[in-house]
């Protein structure tokens, strides 16, 4: 079966082996032989020796895989660099040696060539806008960033000042420099970090390896800015991974997979200053496994370096206030570290000029019990999260940037952008003076002061900002303080006078007056921004979809799903044909459609949108964030309508231990936590699940959130139904039905629900004949029988099956039960799996035996059961009572 | 055409050697936790494993380590791309052979290039092909894949000096045999 080819390398191969055994002259000799039998294949084989006469030690060495791994890349040119030989390796990929190749200057770079494997599409374009993040550090002690771009087969690449030095462990022993002098390079260190934070880039990656000393002594810190390049897409790839990004140096919260702030770079900097006093790391010097470093971070204070010196004299020196410095550097709690690296510094600038210092040394039961109730209860988040939320806020900002770009001068851009960094600088620069935490609300407060101290020249740049911060406050729940930022901006945009700014303002807060329950106030901003939209020439497409969203929301808000729908489809299709996918607002719409089409009962069609709305998302690389959550959700909420319940409560169950596990158990969003709940409550019949409607309740009233507390009143009323404490149910649905009144709430769902709940509650109450009532009451109201839709059909024709049986109408509960199943069938993906088919088997079944039809019934039971396991789950009482039937 | 050129990727003994290798590697690198694998661990687990099982027995040591060299390099590929995918800096190295993946390591991209060349090799040259992915992904000696191979250190030393020379032709885009 051998090819043409391999015939052709066998003949070669043949005569190769003989003149590999022969050398010089009797080579010689050998190949003119061979020429006069066979010119052609003496060609060959001379040129392959020749070739291999050149080959010195290629692939001799230890490891010819890497070797052979990495030649191919000697001498490739990458922008006006060519690459000359590896430097070191990362799990981010590979550092060359690269000198300048086209003669216009000279020198040399280190080139990091990111890990293709690594890099997905999106991540490339998050890769250049991080560039220019990274390219605003300039600072000595930093290896800055010369260039970045993409090299031809599609791998990103860092051009990084080529630093020729050595590790400052290694250098600080071989140089036998003193305590200050090893402080006073540390203090070099610490300076290039700061400088780093105050432009909102983290390190996360700070360990000796990073940070060199060149021949004159210069502190040159590596890798910067490279941990913080792949943002957001990288610490979610993190937290996947579980494990931190280099042992010996991550502070507890990178273990435990938690958000990662500058009091991360504080720990690692005292592991780092620990190693340069004392000559070891302190679970050093011996080789440890990654869970015995993990049990040691986590579980154990770190040894005082004078516990470790050298000799007497040496831990003299270090015992007393060194001790106490990275003490306070190495705590396990973030928010009891340094606050800041500038805070860190003085504290050590104090210690060399013998001034007392701030860090205090506290006994084990305080740093115990501290620690203990952090991970018991999640008290310090907000202070955790702050920094996060000043890079998304970064990131938000280059964002729009982005879609901007296309109608803006680049001179009017780069104002933008400049602004842009010094306003973060600014609020970075207020909230670090003092090491208490701070809080996201305090954040925000200094934003908009900070504006209206520093952008008053700048009124377009204030409106954008205004509504940014306008929406990280939706984020939060933060309902009245979103509302006055954007009136904020709207007096600001009526001044201004500019059609575009009014449009964009009045369309972003009609969402906000339709969650405050104002519905007049919203259909009037609707109107003024779409009249004020008409009035642009030709409004920027970012413009028109805020313009729309607001529009489908207020049709949505007003009960006519179907109308916006339309609204929304006709901005989707508007969206594709400018290829302007990757905007958010992209996703915005697909989760509204995910959500209509399921209220409208469209199971299968909102499963589909969802699946859309997910694929655009990690197509975006946005896969691990909060949208992709929300996504979830939906998604978590079409599984529900279509009766798949169980795998419903486990992809919300995720959704939930996603955002605990990222921003602890406060950051759970209210409509989650009762759904979460409810289904905790039907899926595994526990009643641990009301703890979570009431934190929704709780949230939700916080915030005066009225259509969320609406909506977790509704739940708690369907758990307690399930839990049998039924004497609660009337009370929550007057309370529900009173805040639909109260918000002007149009959705007929929401009161066919509450209709269904009634009725549940009559028939657990043995009360028939007012259940069947209630049933038909509601029927005409869904529309039944002309329509078929409503996803609570099937479960109020199965409740009037029961009262029907219960009543000894035999053969109605048995019509019922039949309409109810083949609705039920309609909803689902597949009956064999769907929850609301089992329980309307069921009733089948019942009304079968009741009519003496007990061949059948067991058929139904069979059937039922089926659904049931995987619906509900096996061990259900429903699925158990369905298999016990049979 | 001898045993060691068929090595057939889609057979049962392929299938159950790479599972074999895969599952013992998640273990080893769970134990671990998740830094350090050994292939001698590897290979001699996987060796007796499957020849405990019928049906996907190996005659001999050396039809094994035939399957072995291609299963190593499927599976080095396969854990690269997964674990850099997976997170940065953390990945496994698997030791005691001068191959590591990952911290110190190739990329995935890298590796895949890898293939492509042992691929174009293995086109005109299985057997130099297999004595490649024994050196490269197995680590063994010259010594040792004379050992296996029945062949003396000669040879093989002169076979690897041929592959050396077409790997070079690989590398640089070249065709192996009319560069």
């Amino acid at each position: 079966m051998s090819t043409e080819k391999q015939k052709q390398w066998r003949e070669i191969s043949k005569q190769l082996d003989q003149a590999l055994d022969l050398e010089g002259e009797a080579r010689e000799a050998w190949l003119t032989g061979l020429e006069k039998r066979d010119p052609g294949l003496a060609a060959s084989v001379r040129a392959l020796l020749a070739e291999e006469a050149n080959l010195a030690e290629f692939l001799m060495t230890e490891n010819p895989l890497l070797e052979f791994a990495r030649a191919g890349l000697t001498g490739q040119r990458l922008g006006a660099y060519t690459l000359e030989k590896v430097l070191g390796h990362g799990g981010m990929g590979t550092v060359w040696l690269a000198h300048r190749s086209d003669g216009r200057f000279e020198g040399s770079a280190a080139v990091k060539l990111l890990n293709a494997a690594l890099l997905g599409k999106p991540t490339e374009q998050r890769f250049e806008q991080e560039g220019s993040v990274l390219a605003k550090l300039r600072h000595l002690n930093i290896a800055h960033l010369i260039d970045a771009g993409v090299a031809p087969g599609g791998q990103p690449y860092l051009v990084l000042e080529y630093v020729d030095g050595e590790r400052i462990d290694a250098y600080v022993e071989r140089h036998g420099v003193a305590l200050e002098g090893r402080i006073a390079l540390f203090l070099d260190v610490l300076a290039a970090v700061a400088h780093a934070h105050s432009h909102l880039v983290i390190h996360r990656d700070l360990k000796p390896s990073n940070i060199l000393v060149t021949r004159d002594g210069v502190v040159k810190l590596l890798d910067f800015g490279v941990a913080a390049l792949l943002g957001q897409g990288q610490s979610a790839l993190t937290r996947e991974g579980g494990s931190a990004l280099t042992p010996e140096y991550a502070a507890p919260e990178q273990l435990l997979s938690e958000p990662v702030t500058t009091a991360t770079d504080v720990y690692a900097l005292g592991l780092v200053l620990f190693v340069l006093l004392v000559g070891r790391h302190p679970h050093g010097p011996e080789e440890k496994s990654v869970p015995e470093l993990a049990r040691l971070t986590l579980e154990q204070d770190p040894p005082r370096p004078s516990e470790l010196a050298g000799d007497l004299g040496h831990e003299r020196a270090l015992r007393g206030d060194l001790d106490n410095i990275v003490a306070k550097a190495l705590k396990r709690e973030p928010t009891e570290r340094y606050g800041t690296v500038e805070l860190f510094a003085q504290d050590l600038r104090r210690y060399l000029s013998h001034e007392p210092i701030s860090a205090r040394p506290d006994t084990l039961a305080y740093r115990t019990a501290k620690f203990v109730r952090r991970h018991r209860g999640g008290v310090a988040i907000a202070a955790i999260t702050v920094l996060a939320f000043v890079a998304a806020m970064v990131v938000i900002s280059v964002e729009l940037f982005e879609v901007r770009r296309q109608r803006d001068a680049a001179l009017f851009q780069t104002r933008r952008a400049e602004f842009q960094a010094r306003f973060a600088y600014q609020i970075m620069s207020e909230i670090g003076s003092d090491d208490k935490p701070i809080t996201v609300k305090e954040l925000m407060q200094k934003g908009v002061e900070v504006l209206e101290r520093n952008y008053g020249s700048d009124p377009v740049f204030e409106i954008e900002a205004l509504t940014n911060i306008s929406g990280r406050y939706m984020d939060l729940g933060e309902t009245e303080n979103e509302y006055a930022v954007l009136l904020k901006a709207e007096k600001l945009a009526r001044a201004l006078g500019d059609p575009a700014q009014i449009a964009s303002v009045q369309c972003n807060t009609v969402e906000t007056e339709l969650n405050a329950g104002r519905a007049q106030l919203a259909q009037m901003r609707l109107r003024d921004g779409l009249a004020n939209l008409a009035k642009v020439a030709r409004p920027s497409p970012e413009l028109q979809m805020n313009c729309h969203i607001a529009q489908a929301r207020f049709l949505w808000g007003q009960g006519d799903k179907a109308g916006a729908v339309e609204v929304a489809r006709k901005e989707v299709a508007s969206i594709e044909a400018a290829h302007l996918e990757r905007n958010v607002q992209y996703n915005t719409l697909l989760s509204m459609l995910d959500i209509l089409s399921g209220d409208l009962g469209h199971t299968r069609e909102a499963l589909q949108w969802n699946q859309r709305d997910f694929a655009a998302l990690e197509r975006d690389g946005r896969g691990a964030t909060m949208s992709m959550g929300a996504v979830r959700h939906n998604r978590s909420i079409d599984l529900f309508e279509c009766g798949e319940l169980r795998k419903a409560y486990e992809t919300e169950k995720r959704v939930a231990d996603e955002i605990v596990a990222r921003e602890g158990p406060d950051a759970v969003p209210p409509p989650i936590e009762h759904r979460l709940g409810y289904m905790q409550v039907r899926v595994d019949e526990s009643a641990d699940g009301l703890a979570w409607i009431e934190r929704a309740l709780r949230d939700a009233r916080t915030h005066k959130s009225a259509s969320v507390e609406m909506a977790a009143l509704i739940s708690r009323a369907r758990a307690e139904l399930i839990l049998g404490m039924t004497g609660r149910v009337g009370a929550d649905l007057d309370q529900a039905e009173k805040l639909i009144a109260d918000t002007q709430n149009k959705d007929p769902l929401v009161r066919n629900n509450i209709a269904v709940i009634r009725a549940r509650s009559l028939l657990a109450e043995g009360r028939f004949a007012a259940t069947e009532e209630a049933i038909n009451t509601l029927l005409p109201q869904m529309g039944y029988p002309a329509q078929r839709t409503n996803v609570r059909l099937a479960d109020a024709l199965t409740v009037r099956s029961q009262a029907e049986l219960a009543l000894g109408r035999n053969n109605d509960a048995l019509q019922s039960a039949r309409e109810a199943l083949s609705v039920a069938e309609e909803h689902a993906l597949d009956s064999s799996r769907s929850a609301d088919v089992g329980a309307a088997l069921m009733a089948v079944a019942r009304a079968q035996r009741a009519l003496g039809d007990v061949e059948g019934a067991r058929n139904s039971a069979r059937r039922a059961t089926q659904s049931l396991t995987v619906g509900l789950g096996p061990a259900h009482s429903e699925t158990r009572a369905a298999a016990a039937f049979q | 055409m001898s045993e060691l050129e068929a090595v057939d990727t889609h057979s049962a003994q392929f299938a159950a050697l790479y599972e074999e290798l895969h599952r013992i590697a998640d273990r080893e690198l769970r134990r671990s936790g998740g830094m350090v694998v050994s292939a001698t661990t590897l290979l001699h687990e996987a060796y007796f494993r499957v020849q405990q099982q019928s049906g996907t027995a190996f005659s001999d040591r050396r039809q094994f380590l035939a399957y072995a060299a291609r299963v190593m390099r499927n599976l080095i590929i396969d854990f690269a791309r997964r674990n850099l995918a997976q997170k940065r800096g953390g990945g496994f190295e698997i030791t005691q052979l001068p191959m590591a993946v990952s911290e110190q390591a190739a990329d995935a991209a890298e590796l895949e290039r890898v293939g492509v060349a042992i691929d174009a090799l293995e086109a005109i040259d299985p057997e130099l092909a297999q004595l490649v992915n024994l050196r490269f992904f197995c680590g063994l000696t010259f010594v040792e894949i004379a050992a296996v191979r029945g062949v003396s250190k000669r040879t093989v030393q002169r076979d690897w000096d041929k592959a050396r020379v077409l790997l070079q032709r690989a590398l640089q885009g070249r065709d192996l045999l009319n560069p």
